[in-house]
């Protein structure tokens, strides 16, 4: 019986409180004392999510919460994995050979975080924007003439935009009508608790990847194992959450082409790491791909503060 | 639209009258000779859904040897659901189970 009250806390808590007891009644009577049973635990488990997320569908404004999420926390996250792991510098130097494991981690936290941390965007976006602006600002005062943003630190050239920022500004255009599709997609889970929610993070960073990958010059080909990680999940997601299904399997074929071309050739490391770094690079990069992430972060901060005060409306709070 | 496996012996199960969580396994058990074993989670849910869309309403409340028994019954709407699925079940069991689709081809 214990392990079947551990297995209810899938439920939501009023859920459970409504109905918990009559649940673990019935599930006495079937089973007696015999040993727990797996699949009823599975089965508990399952209800329970499902459960979380029909309940969330009825809480108006809800779908903003997850849309916000999708385009806030993964930049949140990233900054904090790497900000926070010292490991990074120690295993890296800047080979970009663990960034993979990096954007993996940050995906995770990204995941964990919304689970968490509902009510937390807005103040998480400032947190991020702020640290960034911080670091540019510091990394300016030591006069480098670049400003310098620590979520690439240890991409592969030590974390000077080109690498991963587009060198023309148009190049952004795909990504912002990603972004903006991704927080539809994910905002439409009507979501705000753990598992849909963390779902439409990974589904997100899995939609911007598959773009990325199909650029030219595959700059951005270290997206591709969370990609991968987080079509798993939706599909896995599937199983208590249709749509979940439908999207992993879409994303899973938009990535398809990517990862053909990394099973056919390979990790383009080498290619990171020839790309060259001249002055008149920077100038000509840095700058468009500065305001580009720049205005993308505040358009995000500011759907961020709307999108709550709305929601917070709505529900009478 | 068709009912699944479950909801359908779930609403069949009350047929002839409420039952609670453990009678509802068990006569499913019955009815389906032991293939179909509800799982309390998978029954619960139908449940909430049966109730939502108003083929289920609560029975009642009884408190057994310290346990809470709540009973569910079918309601009209819930009774000819369960009709109208049988008979498509029995109209699609006929098309194959006929002397004439049964006969051997030649």
């Amino acid at each position: 019986m214990r392990l079947y009250r551990v297995a209810l806390r899938a439920y939501p808590a009023d859920y459970r409180r409504a109905r918990g007891d009559e649940i673990l009644a019935t599930l006495e009577e079937v089973h007696g004392d015999a040993r727990p049973s797996a699949g009823e635990v599975g089965a508990l488990v399952l209800a329970g999510l499902a459960e979380r997320d029909r309940a969330d569908a009825t809480v108006p404004g809800s779908w903003w919460r997850g849309g916000l999420a999708a385009l806030v926390l993964p930049l949140a996250c990233v900054n904090a994995a790497i900000a926070l792991t010292g490991l990074g510098v120690a295993l890296d130097r800047g080979t970009g050979r663990w960034w993979p494991a990096f954007a993996l981690v940050a995906c995770a936290l990204a995941a964990a975080a919304a689970a968490r941390l509902p009510r937390a965007l807005p103040a998480l976006g400032l947190a991020n924007l702020a640290f960034v602006l911080a670091d540019a600002v510091a990394m300016a005062g030591k006069g480098t003439a670049v400003p310098h943003i620590r979520l690439l630190e240890h991409a592969p050239h030590g974390g000077t935009l080109p690498a991963t920022v587009p060198s023309n500004p148009t190049e952004l255009v795909p990504f912002a009508l990603v972004l903006a599709a991704s927080a539809l997609a994910a905002g439409s889970t009507r979501s705000r608790t753990p598992v849909p929610r963390a779902v439409a993070v990974l589904v997100c960073s899995c939609l911007l990847a598959a773009i990325a990958l199909l650029l030219p010059d595959h700059r951005f080909a270290w997206l591709l194992p969370p990609a991968i990680v987080a079509a798993l999940a939706a599909l896995a997601f599937g199983a208590v959450y249709r749509r979940g299904l439908a999207i992993g399997a879409a994303l899973l074929l938009a990535a398809a082409p990517s990862v053909f071309w990394y099973l056919t050739r390979g990790f383009p490391f080498e290619r990171w790491e020839t790309y060259g770094l001249a002055p008149a690079h920077l100038t000509r990069d840095v700058v468009p791909g500065l305001v580009g992430v720049g205005v993308l972060a505040l358009a995000a901060l500011a759907a961020a503060g709307a999108g709550l005060g709305l929601a917070h409306r709505r529900a009478g709070r | 639209m068709a009912l699944r496996r479950p909801t359908y012996f779930i609403l069949a199960a009350l047929l002839d009258g409420p039952r609670h969580g453990y009678g509802i396994v068990k006569r499913v058990d019955e009815l389906t000779n032991g293939s179909l074993r509800l799982r309390a989670g998978t029954l619960y849910s139908a449940l909430d859904r049966l109730t939502e869309q108003g083929l289920v309403a609560p029975g009642g409340e009884e408190v057994v040897s310290g346990r809470l028994r709540r009973y569910y019954r079918l309601t009209p709407a819930g009774r000819s659901a369960v009709r109208t699925e049988a008979r498509a079940l029995r109209d699609a069991a006929d098309t194959v189970l006929t002397a004439r689709a049964l006969a051997e081809p030649a």
